[in-house]
C-alpha cells in the first residue's frame, strides 16, 4: 500500500544502509590495529560516530524548534519530535557502546565520566522532550513548548564538550580536534570521518521518513475528524 | 590479517556485542518506521474512501 | 524612566506576585519545611561521615536538598495564574512580555532565596564538627549564583508545562537534567574553596561557568518567555 514517494524514500535509505555496512567492513579491513588497544579500539568505528550523530541531532533539533517558533506549523513539529527519537536512539546506542568499549579498556561497564555522563543528561532531556509532547494536546501551546525545550536542549550541548577538557577524567582526550593536529593514524582517521559523515546521513534519513509518519498520522486524525462530522 | 576472524578472542565477544546492538538499533528502528508507513497508508487511503466500513456509521 | 510602561507593568506584577504569595502562607513554607525534612532523611541515611569526606558529603547533600527544594518554588509559580483562566487573560493584555517573564523571575529569586537561606544555613548547622566549620559566605555566594540561573530556568519550565498533564512528574523529569550543570559547577567550586580555604584559579572556572550557565539561561529565558506567551 506504499506510494511511489515512499518508495523513492526507501531506495534511498537502502542505499545509506549499505553504505553503513561498508563503512563497519571497512572497520575491519582497511583500518590498521591499534598499538594501545589491539583490535577492540573498532568499537570507536559505531561509538564515535553514533556520538556525533547524536550531539548532530540535537542541533538540527534547535533548528527545527527555531522554525516551529517562527512558522507555528505542525510540519516543523513533526520534523522535531523526529530528531529527538532519533537523537534519544543514538545517544542510547552511544552510551551502550561505550559502556561495552569501556570494559575491556578500562576495566569497568561504567563510570561517572564526563562526557558519558553529560551524554546520558542528553538522552535523560531526549525523553523529556518526547514526555512532553506526549503529555500536551495537539496546538499551538504544545508547538511552543516543545520548540522551546529544543532549544534549551541544544544550549546543553556545549558542556559535553567542554567538559573533557574542564575534568581530568578516563576519557579520552580530544584526539581529532585538537591544536597542533591529530593524533591518529591517517587510515584510522578517515576511516573515522567517513563513518561520522554516513552515521549522520542516515540519521538524517530515519528523521525524514519518521517526521512523515507522523504527518501522515495528523493527516489520519483529521480524516476521521471530518468522516465523523459528515 | 585485518579480518574478524583474526581478531583476539578477548576482544571478540565486545566487538559482537557493540556491532549488533548497532545493527539492532539501526535497523530495527527503520523496520518500525516502515510497518508504521504502510499502516498508516492502508489506514488514510481507508478513511478517505467515502462511506468507508473502517468506521461505523454513527 | 521609571514610570515608562515597561517598569509599570514590572512593579505591577511584581507587587500582584508578592500578595498572591503572601496571601497563601503554607506556598513559602511547606519548600522549607521539605527541604528541612530532606536534610534529615540524608543524616539518617548517610549516618557519621569521615572528617575527610565531611565536605563533600555537606556540599552534595546540600546542594541536592536545594535543587529539590527550589523545584517546588518553581514548579508551582503560575499555579495563581492558572485560577480563573488569568495567565490565558494575561496573553491578551496589552502587558510587555519582557516585564512580565523579568517580574516572575524577580518573584521566584525571592522564594527561592527564602527556602535557601534555611537550607544552608540548616545543613551547615548539623554537619559542622568542632575542628571542620562549615558555613562560609563564599558557598552563600555560589549558591545565589547558581539560584540566579536556576531561577530563570524555573520560570521558563513553569510557563511551558502550565498546560501539560502529569506536570508534576513532568517537571522535575525537565528540570533536573536541565540543572545539573548548575549543580555540578557549583559543588566542584564549592568543594574547591572549602577544601583549600581559597579562591584558586580551578574555583574561578568553575565560577565562571556557572556564570556562564546564568548568562544563557536568563537570556533564553527572556527571549523564549515572550515567545511561549505569544498570542499571535
Amino acid at each position: 500500500m506504499i506510494t511511489a514517494e515512499d518508495r523513492r524514500e526507501l531506495y534511498l535509505g537502502a542505499i545509506l544502509l549499505a553504505l553503513v555496512v561498508g563503512h563497519w567492513l571497512a572497520a575491519f579491513y582497511y583500518a590498521p590495529v591499534d598499538e594501545h588497544q589491539g583490535e577492540v579500539y573498532r568499537i570507536m568505528f559505531l561509538h564515535v560516530p553514533s556520538a556525533i550523530t547524536a550531539f548532530a541531532s540535537s542541533a538540527a533539533l534547535a533548528v527545527f524548534s527555531v522554525l516551529g517558533l517562527k512558522q507555528r506549523s505542525e510540519g516543523s513539529l513533526a520534523l522535531a519530535k523526529a530528531t529527538a527519537e532519533v537523537g534519544l536512539l543514538f545517544t542510547v546506542l552511544t552510551l551502550a557502546t561505550g559502556s561495552i568499549w569501556g570494559r575491556p579498556t578500562w576495566g569497568t561497564w561504567w563510570t561517572w565520566d564526563a562526557r558519558l555522563t553529560t551524554t546520558f543528561l542528553l538522552a535523560l532531556l531526549y525523553c523529556g522532550y518526547l514526555l512532553l509532547y506526549a503529555a500536551m494536546p495537539a496546538g499551538p501551546s504544545r508547538i511552543r513548548a516543545c520548540a522551546v525545550l529544543g532549544i534549551l536542549i541544544f544550549a546543553d550541548v556545549p558542556i559535553i564538550y567542554k567538559s573533557v577538557t574542564w575534568w581530568r577524567t578516563l576519557h579520552q582526550p580530544p584526539s581529532m580536534l585538537r591544536a597542533g593536529g591529530s593524533t591518529m593514524e591517517p587510515e584510522i582517521l578517515w576511516t573515522l570521518v567517513l563513518g561520522m559523515v554516513i552515521l549522520c546521513l542516515y540519521g538524517a534519513w530515519l528523521i525524514r521518513f519518521r517526521s512523515r509518519n507522523i504527518r501522515l498520522g495528523d493527516t489520519l486524525e483529521a480524516a476521521s475528524f471530518d468522516q465523523l462530522q459528515t | 590479517m585485518n579480518n574478524i576472524t583474526g581478531i583476539a578472542t578477548d576482544a571478540q565477544p565486545f566487538i559482537i556485542m557493540a556491532y549488533s546492538l548497532g545493527a539492532l538499533a539501526l535497523l530495527g528502528y527503520a523496520h518500525w518506521c516502515l510497518l508504521q508507513r504502510v499502516k498508516l497508508r492502508q489506514l488514510v487511503a481507508a478513511v478517505q474512501q467515502p462511506h468507508s466500513a473502517a468506521i461505523p456509521p454513527i | 524612566m521609571m514610570t515608562s510602561p515597561f517598569w509599570r507593568h514590572y512593579r505591577t506584577l511584581v507587587s500582584q506576585g508578592i500578595q498572591a504569595e503572601l496571601a497563601d502562607l503554607e506556598r513559602l513554607v511547606s519548600p522549607v519545611l521539605f527541604a528541612l525534612t530532606t536534610l534529615l532523611l540524608f543524616a539518617f541515611a548517610i549516618g557519621d561521615v569521615e572528617p575527610a569526606l565531611r565536605i563533600h558529603i555537606y556540599l552534595a547533600e546540600t546542594f541536592l536538598t536545594a535543587l529539590f527544594a527550589l523545584q517546588i518554588n518553581f514548579s508551582r509559580l503560575f499555579e495563581p495564574d492558572r485560577q480563573d483562566r488569568v495567565f490565558d487573560l494575561m496573553r491578551t493584555y496589552p502587558v510587555d512580555h519582557t516585564a512580565w517573564f523579568l517580574a516572575k523571575y524577580t518573584l521566584v529569586l525571592a522564594m527561592g532565596s527564602a527556602t535557601l537561606g534555611p537550607t544552608l544555613a540548616f545543613a551547615a548547622f548539623v554537619n559542622q564538627s568542632p575542628s571542620q566549620p562549615l558555613f562560609s559566605w563564599v558557598v552563600v555566594g555560589v549558591a545565589a549564583m547558581a539560584l540566579a540561573g536556576l531561577a530563570a530556568l524555573g520560570v521558563l519550565l513553569s510557563a511551558m508545562t502550565l498546560k501539560a498533564n502529569a506536570r508534576q512528574i513532568l517537571y522535575p523529569l525537565l528540570y533536573f537534567p536541565l540543572a545539573t550543570p548548575v549543580l555540578l559547577a557549583a559543588v566542584q567550586s564549592s568543594q574547591l574553596y572549602l577544601g583549600s580555604g581559597q579562591i584558586t584559579a580551578d574555583v574561578r572556572a568553575w565560577l565562571g561557568l556557572l556564570l556562564g550557565f546564568d548568562v544563557i539561561y536568563i537570556t533564553l529565558g527572556a527571549l523564549l518567555f515572550t515567545e511561549l506567551v505569544d498570542e499571535s
